[in-house]
């Protein structure tokens, strides 16, 4: 997509040119000086299902003697700080009373925990559904611990076209889905972009407008019929939060702006990926730095898509990929190769996070990433055996460098289990019928 | 047995399943439709109208024309959500921190930059005191919320201004109010307030909100002054009065670039934007587009443009890419309309629809079928078992695209459904994955055979010698009318017509009958449907 603004970038380098520096020269985690350091998580999506023989490590004697499998060779010098997990199965979506179909649902229960409403999204194939039903890991977690950050989380994108159910994987409460930004340049001016209260005036003018709103908010109540109320005091709620973060003390963490992406790159083209991929990550990594928020996601496309990976010569639509024949071993080895890039991608954002110092160790010692995938194996649809790969131990709350084969939990244990490493005390999450306790092994 | 012979044998056991689906997955099913015309309509039981959340689309036209905004500032606004390829559903589309944040930073942007271009040009007045400022809030309030402020909104405005206007002075002040009110529920939602007593089980709407009914349906954006003046005159409640408001929005220029929004929901056409086509050119799918926009525009606009024209006008619009695809003269400049006749007839044979409604490197057969059953006939089918494999089979240089999707068929469990949906798609033949028109595949001839089975209108049922035959057939189709109608509607209300909007459609779809299948009608149709100017009873009506 091409930018036809140049006013707006102009105003963004006469207002930061002056400032900016490289990402990640002489980066330093800014809240630094807070003990224990923040803990942060990421989740991490990849679609359509994986190739699950390159995928499972080799078993040894016991959890920590495993083989990593070819898909995580770009992952080998980060072994012991992987968790991998068999067995966990996304018994929510094949609920008989769910929605949709296979992707939707997969999608919808994989960080949720919870079926889809009724609604009027289409999959592929005509099966329909609506929103998942309630909060997913990473809202959960931002209420906990990201309170007191620009943004309560950050939501991104490498080429997520599709807006509907098979489009998204966060979800700030039940049929409240959060979109992702595909656009480098937007993470970037939703990061640095925004007025420096400095002058007394400013603040004036700045406060004095935000009270008009609320005052229109509360003139236009007894207008509304309920339905329309609960709609617009969500609303009226975020422009509350939005404005008691930008109240909290001063912007950026600190952190010198770093110079902002290519305005001219088009990240809708499939050749863009890789590069949309990494920038996203860099954004990501320099908001955890500057404390700007502590909770992330990157998702890459979407559930059911039929995107290219032209970098590892693989010209095939996805979705058509990944329903191969089992006897097709060019196929599973094509798809082989799409997740391994996906494991580089991660091993990248691994040494990103783990190039920044904070306190004794790195950004990446006091950060949980969590990959997962809305269908196991995609010929089947297959909603056992999910690949949930855990990268990281959030501040050691975690054991990693082990393989677990749990042999048939439902995920809303695991994620019960990743929300507990952040202070989560409630005794389950998820949907209640699928609901149990914390997976034995991994807490510390 | 011949082809049409076996469908029709397979045609019982469709239809069982289609029995056994209503058992089971009712909600793939297409409801039956109503066919009895009635009078008055009852909309008690119909959807309440929620608050519409502006779109991108209609932010970036309405800042336009209450600003003079000429930049687009929405390309960094996160995209609504799609259903069934509209983007405009008022359920779905809610605020998230996201659109928040956007929400602020585009007014921080844009009212500076209005008050660059002259206030005056918003509302003129001469000098800058107190006089002049309540003129301004009450001029521009009007416009940005599409009718007179009532007291408390004149209050908050008028309050922010004189917090101001001392330190920052007076046009500062001004400009922090347009900042205010873009951020403003009521200018980001158009409401439809609770009032009036209920009449016949429904409510007619407030003058106000009929004028921005008809100006967001027509034009995606505000009212203009003359909708405003209507409104405040109580001349939008008279049938007359309706209509002449929609023919004078239909014959302005802001109508055109919303009928191609509609066009581009409708046929799904968001999904050319990332198209991947073996042996395309550079730029190809903008080609495409560009084409397809030039054509719909073309029939759509013409003297009596009808359904008629859009699937059977021969016209496709070529510029040099395509020409050197489709091994056609290039034009001089731009886009050229050519008469491809015999060749190419009606949308279904334009060159966008059939690249996109392929694979990468082969025609697909189900792609084809199923577009026509959902889009243009609202008759879909039944989605495959959840386990199936329904990836296209590899290309086999020893057959063609058809004996390679006839497994679908012969195969009982998937025959099923795949017989309402292949020999649709099996009729589009004679044209490959870029759209080019075929006579042999691998050697082997083209069989463009195929056949309309349950397609909900008996009067086209039956063998279809080729797409072109298909397009003709549609274009007859009472069907046809009632989904296309169905489609504008889902456009027009920010949501899918209800069991109570039958008799919506039902009145609307005769109206479009009497003028010939006229497209334009449709629209104008809609206006004075009952369910666009009337909505069901708020539990807080008085």
């Amino acid at each position: 997509m091409k930018r036809t603004h140049p006013t707006r970038r102009h105003f963004l380098h006469a207002s930061i040119g002056a400032l900016a520096l490289p990402l990640f020269d002489s980066l330093r985690a800014s809240a630094a000086s807070e003990t224990p350091p923040p803990k942060r998580l990421v989740l991490l999506y990849t679609p359509n299902g994986t190739a699950p023989d390159a995928w499972f490590p080799t078993p040894g004697a016991t959890p920590s003697q495993f083989t990593l499998n070819s898909i995580h060779q770009p992952l080998a010098d980060y072994r012991d700080r992987l968790v991998l997990l068999r067995g966990v199965h996304n018994e929510v979506a094949q609920d008989p009373n769910n929605n949709g179909g296979p992707h939707q649902r997969g999608i919808g229960a994989l960080f949720t925990g919870q079926i889809l409403g009724e609604g009027d999204f289409k999959d592929g194939c005509g099966a329909t559904a609506g929103w998942a039903a309630g909060r997913s890991i990473d809202q959960e977690v931002a209420a906990l611990i990201g309170q007191d950050t620009l943004l309560g989380s950050l939501e991104l994108g490498v080429r997520c076209m599709d807006n509907d159910v098979q489009g998204r994987i966060c979800y700030a409460g039940p049929g409240q889905p959060l979109p992702p930004i595909n656009e480098p340049i937007t993470t970037y001016e939703r990061l640095f972009f925004r007025t420096t209260p400095t002058a007394p005036d400013t603040n004036l003018r700045a406060q004095s407008i935000l009270a008009a709103v609320n005052d229109q908010f509360t003139a236009l109540r007894p207008r509304l019929g309920q339905t329309d109320r609960v709609k617009l005091d969500e609303h009226l709620a975020l422009v509350e939060d939005l404005e008691r973060r930008m109240g909290l003390g001063s912007s950026n963490g600190g952190c010198a702006v770093p110079l902002p992406p290519s305005s001219e790159l088009n990240a809708d083209d499939e050749t863009t990926m890789p590069e949309v991929s990494r920038l996203q990550m860099d954004l990501l990594a320099v908001a955890f730095a500057c404390d700007l928020t502590r909770v992330g996601s990157i998702q890459y496309s979407t559930g059911f898509n039929r995107i290219r990976y032209p970098w590892v010569e693989s010209l095939e639509e996805g979705h058509s990929l990944s329903h191969s024949g089992d006897s097709d071993t060019a196929a599973w080895s094509r798809l082989a190769a799409r997740q391994a890039w996906h494991a580089s991608e991660l091993a990248y954002l691994m040494q990103k996070l783990d190039s920044i110092p904070e306190g004794d160790g790195t950004v990446l010692d006091n950060t949980l990433i969590v990959w997962g995938n809305e269908v196991s194996k995609g010929n089947s649809h297959s909603l056992q055996n999910i690949p949930y790969l855990l990268a990281g131990s959030a501040g050691g709350a975690l054991h990693t460098g082990q393989f677990l084969d749990l042999e048939g939990v439902s995920n809303t244990r695991l994620l019960l289990t990743i929300l507990r490493a952040y202070g989560y005390t409630a005794p389950t999450f998820g949907h209640v019928d699928y609901a149990g306790d914390v997976i034995p092994g991994l807490l510390v | 047995m011949n082809t049409w012979t076996r469908f029709r044998s397979a045609r019982s056991a469709f239809v069982a399943i289609v029995a056994w689906c209503a058992l089971g997955c009712d909600s793939f099913m297409p409801t039956p439709p109503v066919d009895e015309p009635v009078d008055a309509c009852d909309l008690a039981t119909a959807p309440l109208p929620e608050a519409r959340l502006l779109t991108r689309s209609e932010y970036r036209r309405t800042v336009q024309a209450l600003l003079g905004e000429p930049d687009d500032p929405t390309s960094g606004f996160p995209h609504e959500p799609e259903v069934d390829g509209f983007t405009n559903n008022a359920r779905s589309h809610r605020a998230n921190p996201l659109l928040v944040e956007s929400f602020m930073r585009a007014a921080a942007l844009l009212a500076p930059r209005a008050k660059e271009r002259g206030l005056d040009l918003i509302v003129p007045c001469e000098g800058e005191d107190a006089a002049c400022a309540d003129l301004f809030i009450e001029g521009f309030g009007r416009r940005a919320f599409r009718r007179p402020l009532d007291h408390g909104e004149t209050i908050a405005f008028k309050t922010l201004y004189s917090r101001l206007v001392a330190s920052l002075g007076h046009e500062e002040a001004l400009t922090a109010v347009i900042e205010a009110a873009l951020q403003s529920p009521q200018f980001l939602y158009r409401v439809e307030a609770p009032r009036d007593l209920p009449e016949f089980g429904s409510v007619a709407l407030g003058p106000y909100e009929m004028a921005s009914r008809l100006s967001y349906f027509l034009w995606g954006t505000m009212p203009d002054e003359e909708l405003l003046s209507a409104a405040a005159n109580g001349e939008l409640s008279l049938d007359a009065d309706i209509e002449r408001q929609a023919r004078r929005l239909l014959a302005d220029e802001r109508a055109h670039e919303r009928v191609l929004e509609f066009h581009h929901a409708w046929l799904g056409l968001a999904q050319l934007t990332s198209l991947t086509r073996e042996r395309a050119p550079e730029g190809f799918s903008a080609s495409l587009r560009q084409s397809l926009d030039a054509f719909v525009s073309d029939v759509f606009w013409r003297p009596g443009g009808s359904l008629n024209d859009l699937f059977t006008s021969p016209t496709v619009y070529i510029d040099a890419r395509l020409a050197d695809v489709y091994e056609l003269a290039p034009p001089m400049q731009g886009f050229d309309a050519r008469d491809l006749r015999p060749h190419r007839s009606g949308l279904l044979t334009q060159p966008a629809l059939l690249a996109l409604l392929a694979n990468d490197d082969q025609s697909s057969p189900i792609r084809r079928g199923v577009f026509v059953r959902d889009r243009l006939l609202c008759a879909p089918v039944p989605a495959p078992p959840p386990s199936v494999d329904n990836s296209p089979p590899d290309p086999d240089p020893s057959l063609t695209t058809r004996q390679r999707f006839a497994v679908h068929t012969e195969d009982d469990e998937c025959a099923t459904c795949h017989l309402a949906i292949d020999p649709i798609g099996f009729s589009f033949e004679g044209f490959d994955h870029l759209g080019r028109a075929r006579s042999e595949e691998n050697g082997l001839p083209i069989d463009t055979s195929g056949a309309l089975i349950d397609s909900g209108d008996a009067a086209i049922d039956g063998p279809l010698a080729s797409a072109l035959e298909l397009g003709a057939r549609l274009s007859g189709s009472r069907e046809v009318v009632r989904c296309v109608t169905r489609k504008w509607f889902t456009f027009a209300l920010g949501r899918p017509a209800g069991a109570s909007d039958e008799c919506s459609l039902d009145q609307a779809q005769a109206r479009v009958q009497q003028t010939g299948g006229s497209v334009t009608e449709i629209l104008v149709a809609l206006t004075l449907s009952p369910s666009f100017r009337r909505r069901a009873p708020h539990p807080e009506d008085p």
